[in-house]
This record gives structure tokens, sequence and C-alpha cells, in this order.
């Protein structure tokens, strides 16, 4: 009896001081990290992800369909195909024979670039995206030199089983 | 008094020795508080009937060496477990204070942050969209004029500027006045689309594609030509309204 007197508060007291230097760890957390201390995500954690999957999703397209490479058209192409989605991928799967005729006929080469991504208006599953891009390109018009173009892209994106997809491709003018 | 056996005693009355049990002295037979307990140094509640016995025998044979030790390890004990409560206590306090505390600041991380992500960036919608919308207003006060209107332009350009932009814009439209005035120019720019890049809520990196129109002369000499420029301007805000800090041509 004596024994469990004196171990009984001392265990209490080591269990009180241990739950208090971990909340005080995660204080200090909090005051370091800021909200993300906090378990799981927060609606504005969710929402930055989802800014940051968006602006991929667009750039990864973009260079996927200013990139041309005449010897490997049909992995060119089904690369664009992988993320487009709704009208765009209908307009491009309709002219994928002639696009691939005329980089035959043409030898075709380009290489695109994305200088910078931006965001407009942002749904859940909807999003207007412009890019600033440009490509290199190379072909029999510009006689084997490599001519340096500038674009203005606006992207409509939708969310599709948790990918963000291009719906709608349009040069700005 | 140091040949007493541990079951004997010296009575307070007439100090003879007696049996630590007795409840009357068998020489003076005096009335006497019994002690015997030999195991009193395992008794845990000891201190209480130390001071019984004290207060019952007032006599010097109460200091006797051995009821000294006798009370110094219960009160050690005694301590012990008062601090051990008292310890328990402000542990108890202390812990619930700083749950209060991880509740406060978990609770502002649901709440408070919804227009601001952990990392800085700018999420909520409103805020967003005024970026939006200064981002495309100051570009078109920036590079917008009328040769008419030149000082008064400037004016409403300049009140949205850092210092430093601001520096900048006054060199480069001390250079254009004086072709601008004499060629009658007017210069209107129009903010196709904004698109934010990366914005937190004192900076602001927007992608701005503007057509900006040149119109020189009047009348049948007038010539006007389109040129379509993508811009990258940076925005800062030091509290209140969003303020043009610089602006960079992409090619």
């Amino acid at each position: 009896m004596n024994g469990t007197s004196v171990t009984k508060p001392f265990v209490i007291n080591t269990v009180l001081a241990a739950v208090l230097l971990g909340l005080c760890v995660w204080l200090v957390l909090f005051a370091v990290l800021g909200g993300s201390a906090a378990p799981g995500q927060t609606s504005a954690e969710e929402r930055a992800q989802e800014y940051s999957d968006i602006r991929r999703s667009a750039r990864a397209e973009t260079l996927a369909f200013l990139t041309i490479d005449h010897t490997r058209m049909d992995e060119m192409t089904a690369r664009v195909l992988d993320g487009a989605t709704g009208d765009f991928e209908k307009q491009y799967r309709a002219s994928l024979k002639s696009l691939k005729d005329s980089a035959a006929s043409q030898e075709s080469f380009a290489k695109g670039r994305v200088a910078e991504v931006g965001l407009s208006e942002v749904d859940a599953d909807s999003a207007s995206v412009f890019v600033a891009a440009g490509s290199k390109v190379r072909n029999k018009g510009t006689k084997g030199e490599v001519e340096d173009r500038s674009w203005r892209i606006k992207l409509t994106m939708v969310k599709e089983d948790d990918r963000w997809l291009v719906s709608q491709l349009e040069f700005v003018g | 008094m140091a040949k007493l056996k541990r079951d004997e005693r010296v009575c307070p009355f007439c100090a003879e020795t007696i049996k630590a049990a007795a409840t009357r002295c068998r020489f003076c037979q005096s009335e006497v508080t019994p002690l015997a307990e030999p195991e009193l140094e395992a008794e845990p509640r000891p201190p209480l009937r130390l001071r019984t016995r004290l207060r019952s025998e007032p006599g010097p044979a109460a200091e006797a060496p051995a009821g000294g030790s006798k009370l110094a390890v219960p009160s050690l004990q005694e301590l012990r477990s008062f601090v051990q409560q008292r310890l328990t206590l402000v542990l108890a306090a202390l812990v619930l204070l700083a749950a209060a505390g991880v509740g406060v600041s978990w609770w502002r991380a649901e709440q408070g942050t919804s227009e601001v992500a952990p990392d800085g960036s700018l999420v909520g919608d409103d805020a967003r969209t005024q970026v939006l919308v200064a981002a495309a207003d100051l570009t078109k006060r920036t590079l917008s004029y009328d040769y008419k209107t030149l000082a008064n332009n400037m004016e409403v350009a300049r009140a949205r500027m850092t210092p430093s932009f601001r520096k900048e814009y006054d060199a480069t439209m001390k250079q254009v006045r004086a072709n601008t005035e004499k060629n009658k120019i007017v210069l209107e720019a129009v903010p196709v689309s904004s698109a934010i890049i990366k914005a937190n809520e004192q900076r602001a990196t927007v992608l701005v594609f503007v057509n900006q129109t040149t119109t020189a002369g009047t009348g049948k000499k007038r010539n006007q030509q389109l040129t379509r420029s993508t811009l990258v301007i940076t925005l800062t805000r030091g509290g209140g309204d969003w303020a043009m800090h610089k602006l960079t041509a992409l090619g």
C-alpha cells in the first residue's frame, strides 16, 4: 500500500509532464510554421494545392502542344491528347491527320517553352489560365533556320477524375 | 536511557522504565498514554499520533532519540506527497493552458486562413479578384496617355506607384513627353487578360496581356498602330491599395 501511494502520483505527474511537453512542442510548431501545424489540410492549403496542380497541368499541356517532331508525331500527339478533353480534344483529334501530314511534308521541328503561367478565375472544377509561351521552330518554310515565336495562350481547364485537363485552347489576339 | 529496549519507555511522571504499551505506570500508578507499536516506522500516519503524544507527554522523555527519528521519516514522506499533489495540480493547470493555446491556434488555422494559405499565398476569391482588377487597372493607367491631357494622365498613373517605380516612370515620360506633344500621340492600352502568377498579401506578380493602340497625328495624317504585349507586372501593397512596383515586357 505504501508503494502504490508513492508511485501513483508519480505516474500521474510524469504523464502530465509528457502531455505538457507535447503540447508545448505543438505550440512552437504553430508559432514557426503557422497553419500547417494543424493536422490535415485546411481549405486554404487545399486551394493552394489545387492552384499548383492547375499550373503544372497547364504548363505540361502547353509544352506538349507546342512541341513538334515530325519523326515522332504519334508520340507527340498522344501526349497532347492525354491532357485534353471536351472541345479541345475533339478539335485536336479532328486535325490529327492534317497535322501529321504537314509536319511530315514540312519536316517540322518545334521546341516549346513556357515563360509564365497565370491563373485568372478558378472554381472547384474549372479554371481560366493564361500562358506566356514561345517556340523555336524549324521547318522547310524557315529554310532550315530556327525561328523564335511568342504566343499568348488562353487555356480553359476542367477537373476530371482528379486531373486538370484542357478543354479549350485559344491564341489571344 | 540508552539501555531502553524497543518495547520500553520512561514514565513521564516518575522517570522509571516501563513497557511502552502500558496505560498505567507500574511504579507511580500514573496514567500514561500507550505508545507501543514497534512497527511505528512503517505506519503512514504517525505524525498525527506523534503530535498527540507530544501534547499529552510534555516531559523531556518525549524527546527521546527514537522518537526523533520517527518524526523525521513520516514528515519527509508527508512533504513529498504534498509536493506531488501540488505538482499534479500545477501540471494539470499548465496542460489545460497549453491545450487551450493549441486549440486556439488550430481554430485560427481552420478559420483565419481561408484567404491566405500557410505558405502565405493568397487563395481567397475576393482578394484574388482585387489583384486581377488592380493589375489590369494599373497597367492601363501606366501605359495610356493622350498628348492633350498628358499632365493629368501622368498624375493619375503616378498616384498608384511605388516610389522606385515612379522614378523609373518619370524618367521614361521625360524622354517621351516632347515627342508625344509634337506628334500628337495618343496611347491606349487595353488589358485583354489578367492572371495571377503568384500572390501573397503584400506582393503579387501578374501576367497581363495588353493590346496597345498608338495613334499619331490627327485628321488625314492620322496613323494608328497596334502592339500586342505580354507583361509581367509586380504589385505591392502596404496595407491600402495595390501599387505598381515593376513592369517587364516579355519578348
